[in-house]
């Protein structure tokens, strides 16, 4: 998630996109752009998060093919800064540390997204998805 | 009467209901120190989608 933060930090810069910027997340894409305005502070004046997902939020883990709380899958291994170049490999998912990470610095900073205007727009039921039981969604 | 679980309830398939909030976040933002009226009013609005 911090790469591909870093991968649209790179794109709106070579694209001489140039801020201020509100992003607009939808889904897990909610995770990205909060790590954006971290990340990337000055750039982002304000936020709307469609249905966005949670760090504590159960995903469908394709590796375990199961669904799964993300940050529980976390082994506390450090999360490697991003690379600007060089392929990369079924080894870089670090998502479950990333979004473990995430919980601890909300947990520490109750007010990690800072003074900007955020919207935030979520179904009042998430039907589960076809396939799975009500109770593991 | 709709079912309320049904999938076009969700925020994502509104697109009016996300412009409104686009709309209302960049209001905030041009009310606040942060952003220069004239910085975002001589630009086309740029927003950047991070879709799941």
């Amino acid at each position: 998630m911090r790469q591909e933060a870093f991968e649209r930090h790179e794109l709106l810069v070579s694209a001489k996109v140039p801020g201020p910027l509100v992003l607009v997340g939808h889904s897990i894409g909610g995770l990205l752009v909060r790590l954006y305005a971290e990340r990337y502070p000055p750039d982002v004046v304000g936020l709307v998060l469609v249905d966005p997902t949670h760090e504590s939020s159960r995903l469908f883990n394709l590796r375990l093919n199961q669904w799964v709380r993300l940050r529980e899958l976390a082994v506390a291994g450090p999360v490697p800064d991003p690379r600007l170049e060089g392929p990369s490999s079924p080894n870089d998912d670090y998502m479950a540390e990333e979004f473990q990470q995430i919980y601890l610095t909300r947990r520490s900073n109750a007010v990690p997204l800072g003074d900007r205007p955020l919207i935030v727009l979520a179904a009042g039921v998430h039907p589960a998805p076809p396939g799975t039981p009500d109770e593991l969604w | 009467m709709r079912d309320p679980t049904s999938r076009d309830e969700m925020p994502a398939d509104n697109p009016r209901l996300i412009a409104l909030a686009i709309e209302e976040v960049v209001d905030a933002a041009l009310q606040s120190r942060a952003v220069r009226p004239q910085t975002v009013r001589s630009r086309r609005a740029r927003v950047v989608t991070a879709a799941a």
